[in-house]
């Protein structure tokens, strides 16, 4: 039982990294080069997209980055 | 008959190298590795000043970062040498320091001691055999194609490097202990996120999360492709190599004589180069590689 869910937590593990850790990292980086907003949209907001989509791409395709 | 007695009496002893060979490795062996236990507890000292010291912004995010790299790069010998029971062996007074230095000195790297220390042995007994040897996925046809290998290792979908730990657990009958990558993997993860909303999101990704690639990477290089290329040979003598390291021993975490160690693990790193180079010319007469190394 718990083998089974963690199992399937860590499965979604770029999923989790992508929409926990990375937003709040690329709001903070934003706002430290000046961005105060992105097409109207908050650092947060972006960092929620950004790092939405690669958590998405690692899961999906199983890395990163292409090429490795 | 008599010719028989003169063969026999005048005939080299098979077994007078290997007796050289262990006199000399039982010679390097034994008493605590101070210079490990010490290296194990100022590395992880500085490790941990450097978030009070960052966060407080006395020190500078960028240095502190490569001081974490250093830091994560270093961390793993101590360990290795507790693995190995070096610094006290079951039932001796050490032990206990041992057992502490194997589980503190690899928490940067976030490797559990007994993940560590079971998958190490099994790469000893099992060296460069593609199905059995947990590191066998470092393996690479030159030093860009080494820092690839151990890149593709970390990637979610990896099936090598140290997502194939888990594997190589399961396999020896210890599926119990991965509980302890996934407890520290967990305890990683949610500390970084902690501070990420906390607002400290860079500070915990340049003081943890990219220190500890930069460090895998290098230790990966160092300790796991260099001293086993090209990782054909299975055998006692053929299976890990002497070299000469660009950047020196040091930089190189004397793994030149790797060699040494893959004969006799017991001895400590320190005393690796001194005890290589007195079972130097054994080596050499078993046609070990030894990479021009003095």
């Amino acid at each position: 039982m718990l083998q089974q869910f963690l199992t399937r937590l860590f499965a979604l593990g770029p999923i989790w990294f992508g929409l926990l850790f990375l937003p709040p990292v690329i709001a903070q980086a934003l706002s430290a080069i000046g961005v105060e907003s992105i097409g109207g949209t908050s650092p947060l907001i972006a960092g929620f997209g950004l790092g939405g989509i690669w958590g998405l791409f690692a899961w999906r395709t199983g890395k990163w980055l292409p090429g490795l | 008959m008599a010719a028989g007695l003169m063969t026999t009496t005048t005939a080299p002893d098979a077994k007078a190298p290997i007796r050289e060979e262990m006199a000399i490795a039982r010679s390097h062996m034994g008493g605590v590795p101070w210079t490990a236990v010490i290296w194990c507890f100022a590395n992880l000292v500085v490790w941990l000043s450097l978030w009070p010291l960052v966060l407080s912004g006395t020190l500078p995010l960028w240095l502190g970062s490569l001081i974490a790299c250093a830091n994560v790069a270093l961390c793993y010998l101590p360990s290795h040498e507790a693995q190995h029971d070096i610094i006290g062996r079951p039932g001796t007074r050490w032990r206990w320091l041992n057992q502490l230095v194997g589980h503190l000195s690899t928490l940067p790297l976030v490797l559990p001691y007994r993940v560590a220390r079971l998958t190490h042995l099994q790469h000893h007994k099992h060296v460069n055999d593609p199905a059995l040897d947990p590191d066998h996925g470092t393996k690479a046809t030159g030093p860009f194609d080494a820092v690839r290998q151990s890149l593709s290792g970390r990637q979610p979908g990896a099936a090598h490097g140290l997502n194939g730990y888990a594997e190589a657990l399961k396999r020896i009958g210890r599926s119990d202990v991965i509980l302890d990558g996934v407890v520290a993997n967990m305890l990683f993860y949610g500390f970084l996120t902690a501070m990420a909303w906390a607002g400290f999101g860079l500070e915990a990704l340049l003081l943890w999360w990219l220190p500890r690639h930069v460090g895998v990477t290098y230790i990966q290089f160092f300790l796991s492709w260099a001293p086993h290329h090209p990782g054909r040979g299975r055998n006692r003598y053929d299976s890990t190599r002497a070299w000469r390291s660009r950047v020196g021993n040091l930089l190189s975490m004397g793994m030149q004589y790797h060699i040494v160690h893959h004969l006799h693990p017991t001895i400590p790193l320190t005393r690796t180069p001194a005890a290589y180079r007195e079972m130097r010319h054994i080596l050499e007469a078993r046609g070990c590689d030894l990479g021009g190394r003095d």
